[in-house]
């Protein structure tokens, strides 16, 4: 079990110079390859400096303390083996939906034949077909995730690390958007790292769920999701093992709570 | 009988027809709407500058000025047919003048945004130019007219040197505020992809920064059309805005009246034609501003 691993992460800090924050102590962490795994967090815990670390993005890219190896050696900064969805909305709204999602295979020098048949393929994945001629600003909140989703896709990343990708979207829209999310995690056995502070989220994708405490984020707990894929919202929400899952979580969040408002006083 | 007979035809005849008459109606109906809506736009455009003409006619009539100084429109008019139809010299000055300011542009546009995004990527580069463009700018583009005229001597390069400074500032300041302000987000999506630094800045960079050249684009030819009259007058020896000087000189006062109205007419043509287009296929496309 322990031999799969893409991605270890070994008592890694983070210290904010500028603003002298603590924003990371003491994180260890393993990834298993082909795994959906989920950071659950409150907001404010570090979870988005966690993934930008990971994703090698400056100004949290180095580590003040530890060491992140990706199939045994260690990150030295952004790269196209990790690719990051963003919380807010990155498509170009230059392109396209086709021209966005190409985007990163034009920079790589793919020739135009085999450009259109990826992203063709991500296009009937995503049901985004009808809408690749149109421009960003004319679509919904929910189809330009979708098609975030899409571009990051076409670049085949070892890891997609996703930043609340379904936070800026209503809520109708991101429960069939993660339900997307699951079916095409099956069907492209990508790597995932998804950060939220969505519980319920956690556990309807994630296979396994790191959960951080608040700043400095620090991991409490590692939870495994024992419920069988794929997933459908419309049966998860009677299944015993969800409601059990969803108030151990909530228990250690609350937790968290009251400890820092203690700390605070 | 007869009469009943050609009556009966025509009934029938207008029975076939009938529904054809009704379906091309149908057809044409929203055709001559729309015609008609367009017809009264431009009327509403024209109706201004007709009672313009109008007044400025009656004034004439009235003989309060000489006509030496105060031409009425039926001789701009004139000037205007033998200008442009019988000698052809109008168009001769039109063609030297939109040369310059092509040359003018080129250059203002090109060497802005290559000076603007060097600034906007490296901070040694900005730091240096920054003291010097911000004082340079403030120099207005015709007082370097009698500088350029001792370099350059009389005619094209002064002329063009002038428009391209009118042109440079403009755009410079635009593509630097537009590189500097873009979210670093889409660099970042470009730096997961591996792109290399000309692919960011054609690929990411350029674009992302285009409503803000725009901006800049659109004020520098305002201030080049306007550099390239003034320069004209004063430092060639072609080109409408000697013209309109030229014709001053030997009191051909229907001349610089019809001078002017060229050149009104020259930016609104450039100003629809190509800055109105450039935008609707660039960041109104891209949804980048808001079309109002």
């Amino acid at each position: 079990m322990a031999g799969d691993s893409i991605l270890t992460v070994s008592s890694v800090s983070k210290l904010f110079h500028s603003s002298k924050i603590l924003a990371l102590e003491d994180i260890n962490m393993r990834v298993e390859r082909s795994e959906f795994l989920c950071v659950l967090g409150p907001n404010g815990c570090g979870k988005t400096t966690l993934l930008n670390l990971l994703a090698g993005f400056k100004p949290y890219f180095p580590p003040t303390r530890g060491e992140i190896l990706m199939n045994g050696s260690l990150i030295k900064g952004a790269d196209c083996d990790r690719v990051m969805v963003f919380q807010e909305q990155t498509l170009f709204p230059w392109l396209t939906v086709q021209g966005n999602i190409e985007f990163g295979l034009k920079i790589r020098g793919v020739p135009k034949a085999e450009r259109r048949q990826v992203s063709d393929h991500l296009l009937k994945l995503m049901e985004l077909e009808e809408f690749k001629d149109k421009y960003p600003h004319q679509l919904s909140g929910g189809m330009n995730q979708k098609t975030e989703l899409a571009r990051a896709l076409a670049l085949k990343p070892e890891i997609l690390l996703l930043d609340e990708p379904f936070a800026q979207v209503d809520a109708m829209t991101r429960l069939n958007l993660q339900e997307e999310m699951l079916r095409v995690s099956e069907l492209e056995k990508t790597t995932t790292i998804l950060v939220t502070h969505s519980i319920q989220e956690a556990i309807f994708l994630g296979d396994r769920i790191y959960v951080l405490t608040k700043r400095p984020g620090k991991i409490k707990e590692e939870v495994r999701v024992d419920l069988p894929k794929p997933r459908k919202w419309a049966n998860l929400v009677n299944e015993r093992r969800f409601a059990k899952l969803h108030s151990h979580l909530v228990g250690l969040i609350q937790e968290g709570e009251v400890s820092n408002d203690v700390k605070q006083n | 009988m007869t009469s009943s007979k050609i009556e009966k035809s025509v009934k029938r005849i207008i029975g076939i027809l009938f529904p054809y008459v009704v379906k091309i109606a149908k057809i044409a109906f929203p055709y001559i709407v729309r015609t008609a809506r367009i017809v009264k736009r431009i009327i509403w455009i024209l109706l201004p500058f007709f009672v313009v003409i109008l007044v400025w006619q009656a004034i004439a009539w009235l003989k309060i000025f000489p006509q030496y100084l105060f031409p009425d429109p039926g001789s701009v008019l004139q000037d205007f047919i033998a200008k442009a139809i019988s000698t052809q010299l109008l168009w001769m000055h039109v063609k030297e003048s939109l040369i310059r300011l092509a040359y003018g542009y080129a250059v203002g546009v090109g060497g802005g945004l290559a000076l603007g995004i060097s600034m906007g990527l490296n901070k040694s580069i900005a730091k240096f130019f920054e003291p010097l463009v911000i004082f340079t700018h403030a120099i207005p583009g015709i007082a370097w007219i009698p500088i350029a005229i001792l370099w350059f001597g009389i005619g094209y390069e002064t002329v063009t040197f002038i428009i391209f400074l009118s042109v440079f500032f403009p755009v410079l300041y635009g593509t630097l505020t537009g590189v500097k302000t873009m979210s670093q987000k889409y660099s970042n999506v470009a730096q997961m992809c591996r792109a290399r630094k000309w692919q960011i800045i054609a690929y990411v960079l350029l674009p992302g920064a285009m409503p803000s050249i725009m901006n800049g684009v659109r004020m520098g030819a305002a201030f080049g059309w306007r550099g390239l009259v003034a320069a004209e007058m004063i430092a060639a020896s072609s080109g409408i805005g000697w013209m309109i000087v030229d014709a001053r000189s030997w009191l051909n006062t229907q001349t610089v009246i019809l001078g002017a109205i060229i050149i009104g007419v020259l930016w609104i043509a450039i100003e629809r034609l190509i800055l109105k287009t450039l935008e609707a296929k660039t960041i109104e496309k891209w949804g980048m501003i808001s079309t109002a």
